[in-house]
């Protein structure tokens, strides 16, 4: 049997649905991997600060304070790519909690929790880190992610 | 950071390169003799082949605990061991390296880089 069809797109794109495709990829990561996700959250926090810089303009340059470039960081996603609905940043010492409400990764991570699997990356908290490393030197450890019912919690310790 | 740990690695005959990575993928500290070796890189497949360790004995032995992983080359060994909650130890060593001597050392100096997270 050969044959060729073309199917062409009646109505608008649905970021929804483009979404959810993201988040069962995510999904399935997960799944085969499992811990070994968490080494995959470094290399995808170098893209996504890559992409936020070159693609859209951004300049974290000139913020060596690490506290700073949290703030800036946290102001961009919220604010231009709308990733949550509110973000907070609660520093102690050198361990930091960012907390944000509603992020568009929200279902999939509750999701995993679902299956009985603990999320181990967060790629907006992954680039972060690289930003705190590329402007200040700094290492950045991710301890923890909590999943809530509305908002997701990621714990950091900045390295001396 | 951690330049003590690495040079007491790296005085074992056959260790080529030593690193501290945490488990995000994140090159904390590490050298290697062999220039053309992406050390950041080789630090991010190392957590994720760690990690998908765990994951593999979580799924057989129903524990997500892991002693060592050793990667196996006809040009070389990876050995990797946990160094705390949050970062692993691993080394890049030549195919006939002492296993035994390097393995004492490396659970000796993950114990240091852990007591410093």
């Amino acid at each position: 049997m050969k044959g060729a069809k073309v199917v062409e797109r009646m109505n608008e794109r649905s970021e929804e649905m483009a979404t959810e495709v993201t988040n069962l990829i995510l999904y399935g990561i997960y799944k085969v991997l499992g811990a070994g996700a968490r080494g995959l959250g470094n290399s995808i926090g170098e893209e996504l600060l890559h992409a936020m810089m070159e693609e859209y303009g951004l300049n974290f340059e000139g913020s060596g304070d690490p506290q700073e470039l949290l703030n800036r960081f946290t102001d961009v996603m919220i604010n231009t790519f709308g990733f949550a609905e509110r973000g907070e940043i609660d520093v102690e010492g050198n361990r930091v909690t960012l907390k944000l409400d509603n992020p568009m990764d929200l279902h999939a991570l509750q999701l995993l929790e679902k299956k009985g699997m603990k999320p181990v990356l967060y790629p907006m908290a992954n680039a972060i880190a690289v930003a705190i490393k590329k402007f200040s030197g700094k290492n950045v450890l991710i301890k923890d992610i909590r999943v809530h019912d509305r908002h997701v919690e990621v714990e950091m310790l900045i390295l001396g | 950071m951690f330049e003590n740990v690495i040079a007491d690695l790296l005085r074992v005959d056959g260790v080529k390169g030593v690193a501290v990575v945490s488990k995000d993928g994140l090159l904390i500290e590490g050298q290697a003799s062999d220039r053309t070796i992406d050390v950041e890189n080789v630090a991010a497949m190392v957590a994720t082949i760690y990690g998908t360790a765990l994951n593999v004995s979580k799924e057989v032995f129903h524990e997500e605990a892991v002693d060592m992983v050793t990667l196996e080359s006809p040009k070389g060994k990876i050995i990797t061991v946990e160094a705390g909650e949050n970062a692993v130890l691993t080394v890049i060593t030549d195919p006939r390296v002492n296993l035994g001597l390097v393995r004492i050392y490396l659970k000796r100096n993950a114990q240091k880089v852990a007591s410093m997270l």
